[in-house]
């Protein structure tokens, strides 16, 4: 620490000193009600709580659901990217504009417009319940789908913003060293893609760990089947306070982590 | 433009490139002949990298015809791609792939025209060491000085084996001592090299006059000059060719002064990089450094690089007055052709007429001496 006093630092013109003021006043919105959180926890039963069979069925079904939603979300994300940072076709703005839409959005509203695409009166879901005797709504992939359509636009905007930083000045030389458009892609454009996609994998993953409205309005709340562990702690709100502060804790502590593993180059930028 | 100025019947590369992009309009014809180097000269927005990437296949123009040898690589209906042209490209970045080592990035070209992990490896060892890299083949981009890294982007661009070599703006990134440096081995590579033509692009008269045996000048599209490149540098036509270049050059050996021309006279200058006593060197000097005198007039100052000549010609050149100098009977004969910038009044003041005897004072400090 010594040594940190007597390297240079930049001289202090930076910002007036009254911004603190507000600036604490936020931190605090967001550290308080966490501290209160931990307050109210009954950590002598916390083990007991966080492992009761419900509570187990919850976080089996989260980490399972969030992970397949995270893989979905790899192979339906990565593509749309490229094409929406490389493609020069007309309207290529609006189409951006409308990958954003499930990231402003309320979550509820897409569990609503899911239900209508794929419920049994919605037409792909009276479609494919004619033809397969497939029904999406309230099963584990109903799940997985909600968590999709919220997550997705976090891993198309990371890579999009990526690709366009990264230029299209190595994927030319690529191509002028005799490289076909298949070859640069896979030699070229995703390895130089991997660092942010790793941290739009996690950012990705934790928005699908957390999502409630859509789930819950396309996919209900059956134990073991469509009940997260965000559903779980709702359910218990009302009847097992105590139980659903100690999730909501385990949840924080994954959110945490999910933050240590992504915010190098999600939040501070790129090189 | 006569036709005698282009390259003959036996030019390899042929362009005809047209193009429309607000109001920037491109009209360039330009050929290289077999083992020739062709450069393109011309100010900032000149389009002179547009030519490029149309050559490259990185850009279409909307009516092109390029061929190369005896194939078509535009014209009207078919635009071949990048990766089938056969070319090669170093521009002003490195771009080397930052994800992998220097020899992976050199084994990159081989390895996407389709030979082994094995093969590739001993082409990347090959040209590695062709361009005195072979060191650095394990070392990430991010390890490398920008000398370096352009060093090894050379070799990566050769190691395709292109038909067609572009160069754009090559050494423009490069701090003051690499630049030679890399100057001299691209000079190597243009010659020894398998490809049949190459393109340079530089706003630097320097980079053409070692390095190219034609050159195109380009303005806002259009080509204003063309023609070999010492006729064009030394009796530049055009305002701009006028400023960039009318350089003065003296060819010689190098020395520890500086450049000893071949008549023995010596002109100091300060070394560009590192020259070896005895190798070829040139001097390079504007016309505004060089002073004029009157011959037979004592002055108290005695600079190295004093020589007497006679007057030739005087041209206004803008504002000012250019005066060719000529050897005299008892000078060197290596300052036949050195150009000076006077203004109109000294001109009046000394007097000076085709056939005064002046003396020529250089001074050393602007003196560049380059390998060649």
């Amino acid at each position: 620490m010594n040594r940190k006093r007597t390297e240079v630092t930049t001289s202090r013109t930076g910002f007036p000193t009254v911004l603190w003021v507000p600036a604490v006043l936020g931190l605090a919105l967001v550290v308080l009600p966490i501290v209160g959180l931990v307050v109210r926890t009954d950590f002598r039963d916390f083990p007991a709580l966080i492992t009761s069979s419900s509570a187990l069925n919850a976080l089996r079904l989260s980490l399972q659901t969030a992970a397949a939603a995270t893989v979905l979300c790899l192979l339906l994300a990565c593509p749309l990217a490229v094409v929406l940072a490389r493609s020069r076709i007309p309207g290529i703005r609006l189409l951006r504009s409308i990958v954003l839409l499930p990231l402003v959005l309320p979550p509820v509203v897409g569990g609503l417009a899911l239900l209508y695409l794929l419920g049994r009166n919605g037409f792909l879901g009276y479609l494919l319940d004619v033809t397969g005797g497939v029904r999406v709504p309230f099963s584990s992939a109903a799940v997985v789908l909600a968590q999709t359509f919220v997550s997705f636009p976090f891993l198309v905007v990371s890579l999009e913003g990526a690709l366009r930083t990264a230029g299209e000045r190595y994927e030319q030389v690529a191509a002028t060293l005799g490289a076909r458009p298949w070859t640069v892609f896979r030699r070229v454009t995703v390895p130089l893609l991997l660092p942010a996609l790793g941290s739009g994998l996690v950012l990705c993953f934790a928005r699908a760990l957390g999502e409630f409205g859509a789930t819950i309005t396309f996919a209900g709340s059956l134990e073991g089947v469509t009940r997260t562990l965000p559903l779980e702690v709702y359910t218990l709100a009302d009847s097992d306070v105590d139980s659903a502060v100690a999730l909501s804790l385990l949840l924080i502590v994954v959110a945490v982590l999910v933050i240590g593993i992504a915010r190098p180059r999600a939040w501070e930028g790129y090189r | 433009m006569s036709r005698a100025d282009v390259a003959g019947g036996n030019s390899v590369l042929d362009a005809d490139i047209r193009l429309e992009r607000d109001a920037f309009e491109l009209d360039v014809r330009l050929s290289a002949a077999e083992g020739e180097v062709l450069a393109i000269l011309g100010p900032n927005g000149s389009g002179k990298s547009t030519v490029l990437g149309c050559l490259a296949g990185l850009l279409r123009a909307r009516r092109a015809r390029i061929t190369l040898g005896d194939r078509v690589l535009a014209d009207e209906r078919d635009h071949v791609p990048p990766h089938d042209r056969g070319i090669g490209l170093l521009a002003q970045q490195p771009l080397l792939f930052p994800h992998l080592s220097a020899a992976h990035n050199v084994a990159f070209g081989p390895r996407s025209k389709g030979a082994g992990r094995a093969e590739a490896g001993r082409i990347a060892r090959h040209w590695l060491s062709e361009v005195d890299a072979a060191e650095l083949a394990d070392r990430r981009p991010a390890q490398l000085s920008g000398g370096q890294a352009q060093r090894v982007a050379l070799a990566r661009a050769l190691a395709g084996e292109p038909e067609l070599l572009l160069l754009d703006e090559p050494f423009a990134a490069l701090d003051v001592d690499a630049a030679p440096a890399l100057r001299t081995l691209v000079g190597t590579v243009l010659r020894t090299g398998a490809h049949r033509a190459a393109v340079l692009v530089t706003h630097d008269p320097l980079d053409a006059l070692v390095l190219a045996d034609r050159v195109l000048v380009l303005q806002r599209g259009q080509v204003v000059e063309r023609g070999p490149t010492r006729d064009v540098l030394a009796k530049p036509r055009t305002g701009f060719t006028a400023r960039i270049a009318g350089l003065n050059l003296i060819r010689g050996t190098a020395c520890e002064a500086g450049v000893r021309a071949p008549d023995g006279t010596v002109i100091a200058g300060i070394a560009a990089g590192e020259l070896a006593e005895g190798t070829p060197a040139v001097a390079v000097f504007a016309p505004s450094a060089v002073a004029v005198q009157l011959d037979g007039v004592e002055h108290r100052a005695s600079p190295r690089n004093t020589f007497a000549a006679e007057v030739a010609t005087l041209e206004p050149y803008g504002p000012v007055i250019r005066l060719r100098a000529t050897a005299s009977r008892n000078g060197p004969g290596c300052v036949d052709g050195v150009s000076a910038e006077l203004t109109p009044s000294a001109v009046a003041e000394l007097a000076l007429h085709p056939g005064t005897p002046v003396r020529l004072v250089i001074k050393a400090a602007q003196v560049a001496v380059h390998p060649c």
